[in-house]
Order: structure tokens, then C-alpha cells, then sequence
């Protein structure tokens, strides 16, 4: 049967191969029956792993290091000795023969069985020791023929799609030098880290499908696609072939947008675009200049932050990032914003953290945040200074509301500046300020801040979250988050106006930059600076490439008109209507 | 055939490291060595005999050795118990 699963897409086209499920954990064993004659091979295969494991075991003990805590020697040893015991060297052949079942399924029936005996001590200390026996099986399992999982390995796992519980960012850099073409895992959201690196892989790729280790046989015919966020277990025939359809087309979008990767970014009537890339690491520098950005428009600081949650990313470890960033952009300029921890990210050092907000969203975020905590503050905007010096950079202060509170910001930057004058620390000393627009109240009353900074940057995700009152995070009412909504749209548009009527140059940075099906209404309204990730940029500017202003104003100032937010769908359409996404 | 009872007085009583001590000394005697609990017996040369005793301390255990060496086995297990498996508390 054909079943078809919604999670959150990260992109990268759509894959359609064979799964393969990963984390494969002891608790997951299934029960396979075994036929007399292979009886031996499974105990064969069990031997084999017992082996393998004990030779892991000795290696790792062998070359403990000097400084690792001695309980880890102990344990060590701990484990070896159980390897040798009985019950977990002879007792899971003797279940695989008298149930003739596969090894894992033994090896999940004797942990179960050490479980329950030592559930029913009295001592709770001596009851927990059940983990460093089920661990021991657990270990055996894992090295199980199929089970031990080589990131490296070819053959069998061209064209395989990972399916997996979860993908650490780190597990993502193994994912990109590995075989598979595309992923799948149980959790996450939009906004977990695993999905904002996972976007820029460019790898078809789904996020948050609850059970699909469970809905999804080991080797079944699965689709992923990662542009809708779709995954089909096991599809008939007519819904594959539309599929593979789908991703040749995807492929030869792919290779053609290849084609205009260093072409510059001109619409048919000649005006020159600014595209450029958002980042969260210097390690992302790479892609940037894969795809020939003009720069990078949204640093995410934040992230260096959350790296360690025991302790500030300290002045000089900040400098290193930002400078590593500004060296390799070379004269391109490159946008760093000061640190925006979000709802659910706020480090444990700050006030925030502290005192539960009743309401974080509307709490102490942003730059707020930034002006409670002066050290920390501090610090940040000693560091983007002194990189400063090695590049173009240029500040930027999130979720400014008003211009009272970019004044002081402002402020701070030039005690700062002050500070490291006097200690004879070289920065530039006209670096460019920028504020973020995202809360209402400042696109709305824009002049004055306006008049405080060199540019503007349009965060349109809270943005359209302030404006409409909805948490794209919740379930039950993000289905109203829409970035074509009547009000964003004459909010957004009325800070384009403002911007270039001031000559403040303007970019969009939120997720409506990186949107194909905006690019045109966006170009209309008078943006001419889009900064997204990386991944997104070819696909921008094949589109701008293939726009003529003038022409689709007609469409755009009905748009802009509108307040019917079904007529707004139909005329982006229509405006979109010799585009092929 | 020797028996002796002994009382465990380590804070933690027999866990993991514990056990993993006693096993390691038992099997450098070639007697067999068991211990009794309440009415449970374990083979102290087997580890996952041992931790499932789940000696805690004040339990009573009764050693009994059985073999050539038993003279030298029953005092060295004896040694460890009382000496708390060597551990500071």
C-alpha cells in the first residue's frame, strides 16, 4: 500500500530511491524468523559482532588518554568482562536456536530478560545497573553485520535515502560526503538548527515526519520531496512515474541554473540586482561563493552563542569568527547582526533565562536583550569592530522597535569605538549601521530611524509573525502565516517606499527573499537588495534574468491595490505566469 | 568444600566496579567459588551472576569454595568484601 506522509521540506529537489533506516536502536529489534538450515549463519553473524565488539572495547581501552576519568577505564573493563559472561555470550545463541529467530531479535529478548530481573531489586542504585548491561547488548547489536553504519560506504547506498530518527548538524557534514541522495528524519522543525544547515546542502530532504521509521520498511521504494515536503512510502506506479518526471525536470533546472552561476544579476530592462546570502557560521563561506553572492546580508551571530551553553563565546573566539568571515569576503560586504536569540533559544546566562517570561515573544529578544546584558553587549561589538578592520563589515541591530532603543544601541557602539581607540586596537571607524525592521511599529514609524542608520534589512519572518499574530511554530494557527497577506504586503512595501525616498538602501533578509514565486512582486514594489541562504540564490536569479520591470508593474500596483487576499493569490500567479518552478 | 558468611560493608555494595573486582579475583583461582544470598546463588566468576545478586550493603553472603585452592580463594574473597573492594568512602 502507498502512503503518503507531510513534513517540513528543506528543499534540494526530490530523490526517489530505497531506504534505509538508520538508528537502528536494540528497543527497535523486529522478529524475523529464521529457516533450520540458516540457524548457523545467524549464530555466526551473532559470534561475528561479539567479536567485533570486544575488539572495539580493548581498542578504546588501550588508548584511553592520560586525562580521561578513571570510571571510564573501569567501565571499560566492566564491559569486557560481561562480553565474556554467559548470559550474554551463550544465552543469545541459545534463543536464536530454540526460537529460531535473527540475532537482533535475541539479543532485544535477553536484554529484556536481565532487565526484568534487575527491576525487581530493592537497592534503586544496583537496579540502574541494568543500562550497563543492556548498553553491552546494545553495543553487540550495533556491530551487528548492517547495522554499523559507515557513512563512507558505496555500492549499495547509491541513490539510498537515509531515513533516521534524527541528523546532528555534524552528522549532516558526514551526510554531504556520503552516497545517499536524500534524507528523511522524525524530528525537527523549520527552525532547528539540523534544518538551517540541512536547507544549504542542496540535498532533497524532509524533516519532522513523525514514525516514518515505523511506517517505512528497510530497503522499500520511498520519494522525497523535499520542495513540497512530501515523502510517498512505496508509491504506485503512476504516482512514480509523474515523480521521476518531476525530478528530471528539477535536475535540468538544476543544471541550467548552473549556467548563470556567475552571471550578474540584471533584469530584461537592465537594472542590476543585489543578491546576497545569509549565513550562520564562517564555515558556509564555501557555498556563499559557490553561488557567487555579492555578499553576505544577515550573519546570524546567535549561533556562535549557541555552540556552548556553559559559556560566552568569549571577545576574542567572536573576532576570530567575524574576521574569517570579513577575510574571506574580501571587499564584498558582509552584515553582521548582533545577537537575536529567539523564543526558544535564549542561553542560560541571560535574564531572560531567569525570569520565565509570560510571553517570550514579546519579551526580552533582539536588541532589547543586547541592552539589558551591557557586557555581553559589549563584548560582541568590540569584536565585530575589531574584525571590522579586515574587511568590509558592516553592524546590524535586531528587532529595533523604536528609535529610542536604536539610539542607545547606537550609543553603546560608540563607547566601544571609544574603548578601543584608546587602547590603540585598529577597527574602522566608519562602519556602516544598519537596523533590522521586524517589529510593526518600526516599518511603520520609519522616518526617524531612518535617520540614524546606512541601511535597512527587512525581517519579514517576525515581521509577518507581529503583524498577524501568529506563531509559525504552532501548529494549530500557522496554516494563517502569509507572507502575501494584504497588510504585509502595504507594510513592506511603505519601508521599501520610505528606504529609497531616503536613499537608505533596503534589503529583505527573511524567507520572502529566498521565495521564487515573490521575486517578481518584490522587484515590483522597489526592493533591489535580496540576502538568502545560499542555496536559494541561482533559483532568485534565473528568475530576475528573466523579468522586465516595467511589464509586470501593471499586475504588481493591482496587487498592491488588493485587499482580497484570494485575488492577491490569483494575480501573483498570473504574474508568474511564463515562470516554471 | 569451605563456607564462610560474610557481610557486605562497602556504601554501594556490590555494583558494577565492585562485582567486576570480585569476578577478576575469583578467576585467578581455579576452585569454584559461589555466593549465596538469601536463596539466590551466584557463580562469582560470572559477572552478570554477581550483579544480579544485587548485594546491597548490610546483605549477608555466604561464600563457599570447592576445589584445590580453596584455602587461598575463600580468604582473598573474604579480603575484598571486608575491605570494602579497596574503595575510599
Amino acid at each position: 500500500m502507498s502512503i503518503a506522509i507531510n513534513g517540513i521540506g528543506l528543499g534540494g529537489g526530490i530523490a526517489i530511491g530505497n531506504a534505509y533506516i538508520l538508528d537502528k536502536n536494540l528497543s527497535d529489534a523486529t522478529l524475523h524468523l529464521v529457516e533450520n538450515e540458516d540457524i548457523a549463519d545467524e549464530v555466526l553473524r551473532f559470534e561475528e559482532s561479539l567479536r567485533r565488539t570486544r575488539r572495539e572495547l580493548e581498542l578504546l581501552r588501550v588508548n584511553i588518554t592520560l586525562n580521561a576519568p578513571a570510571e571510564l577505564g573501569a567501565f571499560l573493563s566492566l564491559s569486557i568482562m560481561m562480553l565474556g559472561d554467559s548470559q550474554i555470550s551463550q544465552s543469545p545463541i541459545k534463543i536464536i536456536q530454540t526460537e529460531r529467530c535473527n540475532v537482533e531479535w535475541a539479543l532485544k529478548l535477553q536484554a529484556d530478560r536481565l532487565a526484568l530481573q534487575f527491576e525487581e531489586m530493592q537497592d534503586d542504585y544496583l537496579k540502574e545497573r541494568k543500562h550497563d548491561i543492556v548498553q553491552v547488548l546494545e553495543r553487540i547489536f550495533k556491530n551487528l553485520d548492517g547495522n554499523k553504519f559507515e557513512w563512507e560506504i558505496s555500492g549499495k547506498l547509491e541513490h539510498g535515502i537515509l531515513v533516521t530518527h534524527d541528523l546532528s548538524p555534524a552528522d549532516l557534514v558526514h551526510f554531504k560526503s556520503s552516497n545517499f541522495s536524500g534524507f528523511v528524519t522524525e524530528v525537527g522543525s523549520l527552525t532547528s538548527h539540523t534544518a538551517i544547515v540541512g536547507r544549504n546542502l542542496d540535498i532533497p530532504s524532509i524533516v519532522g515526519t513523525a514514525y516514518a521509521r515505523q511506517l517505512i520498511k528497510e530497503d522499500e521504494l520511498i520519494i522525497v520531496d523535499g520542495v513540497q515536503g512530501v515523502l510517498i512510502i512505496n508509491p504506485d506506479p503512476i504516482v512514480l512515474t509523474e515523480y521521476r518526471k518531476k525530478q528530471q525536470h528539477w535536475l535540468d533546472t538544476k543544471a541550467k541554473l548552473r549556467q548563470i552561476r556567475k552571471n550578474e544579476a540584471v533584469t530584461l530592462d537592465g537594472i542590476n540586482i543585489d543578491l546576497l546570502a545569509n549565513i550562520e557560521s564562517a564555515d558556509e563561506i564555501n557555498d556563499v561563493k559557490y553561488n557567487y553572492a555579492n555578499g553576505v546580508g544577515l550573519f546570524r551571530s546567535e549561533f556562535l552563542f549557541l555552540a556552548h551553553d556553559d559559556h560566552l563565546a568569549s571577545e576574542d573566539e567572536q573576532f576570530e569568527a567575524y574576521a574569517k568571515v570579513a577575510r574571506s569576503m574580501k571587499t564584498s560586504p558582509v552584515t553582521i547582526r548582533t545577537a537575536d536569540f529567539g523564543i526558544d533559544k535564549n542561553p542560560s546566562w541571560s535574564y531572560s533565562h531567569q525570569n520565565e517570561a509570560m510571553n517570550p515573544a514579546l519579551g526580552l529578544t533582539g536588541v532589547r536583550l543586547s541592552l539589558a546584558e551591557h557586557t555581553f553587549f559589549k563584548i560582541q561589538l568590540r569584536a565585530i569592530l575589531r574584525a571590522s578592520h579586515y574587511g568590509d563589515i558592516q553592524v546590524m541591530f535586531p528587532m529595533v522597535s523604536s528609535s529610542l532603543e536604536l539610539k542607545q544601541a547606537i550609543n553603546h557602539l560608540s563607547y566601544a569605538k571609544e574603548e578601543l581607540a584608546d587602547e590603540g586596537v585598529p577597527f574602522n571607524p566608519d562602519i556602516k549601521i544598519g537596523a533590522m525592521i521586524e517589529v510593526p511599529s518600526s516599518a511603520i514609524a520609519i522616518k526617524p530611524i531612518l535617520a540614524l542608520v546606512d541601511f535597512i534589512s527587512i525581517g519579514t519572518n517576525d515581521l509577518i509573525q507581529y503583524l498577524l499574530a501568529i506563531d509559525r511554530n504552532d501548529e494549530t494557527v500557522n496554516y494563517l502565516y502569509n507572507p502575501l497577506h494584504p497588510a504585509v504586503l502595504k507594510i513592506i512595501y511603505h519601508v521599501i517606499k520610505s528606504c529609497n525616498k531616503a536613499n537608505v538602501p533596503v534589503a529583505i533578509c527573511g524567507e520572502m527573499a529566498g521565495q521564487a514565486k515573490l521575486t517578481r512582486l518584490l522587484l515590483g514594489m522597489g526592493l533591489r537588495k535580496f540576502s538568502m541562504y545560499s542555496s536559494n540564490i541561482l533559483n532568485i536569479k534565473n528568475v530576475i534574468l528573466n523579468t522586465n520591470i516595467e511589464s509586470t508593474m501593471r499586475v504588481v500596483n493591482k496587487i498592491l491595490r488588493s485587499e482580497n487576499i484570494e485575488k492577491i493569490d490569483e494575480l501573483v500567479n498570473e504574474l508568474n505566469i511564463d515562470l516554471d518552478f | 568444600m569451605l563456607s564462610k558468611q560474610v557481610e557486605v560493608i562497602n556504601k554501594l555494595g556490590l555494583h558494577a566496579r565492585a562485582s567486576a573486582k570480585l569476578v577478576e579475583v575469583a578467576n585467578k583461582f581455579t576452585c569454584n567459588i559461589y555466593l549465596n544470598k538469601d536463596n539466590k546463588k551466584a557463580n562469582a566468576k560470572s559477572i552478570m551472576n554477581v550483579m544480579m545478586l544485587a548485594a546491597s550493603r548490610g546483605s549477608i553472603l555466604t561464600i563457599t569454595v570447592d576445589g584445590i585452592d580453596e584455602v587461598h580463594a575463600l580468604q582473598a574473597i573474604e579480603d575484598l568484601i571486608t575491605g570494602k573492594f579497596g574503595e575510599l568512602e
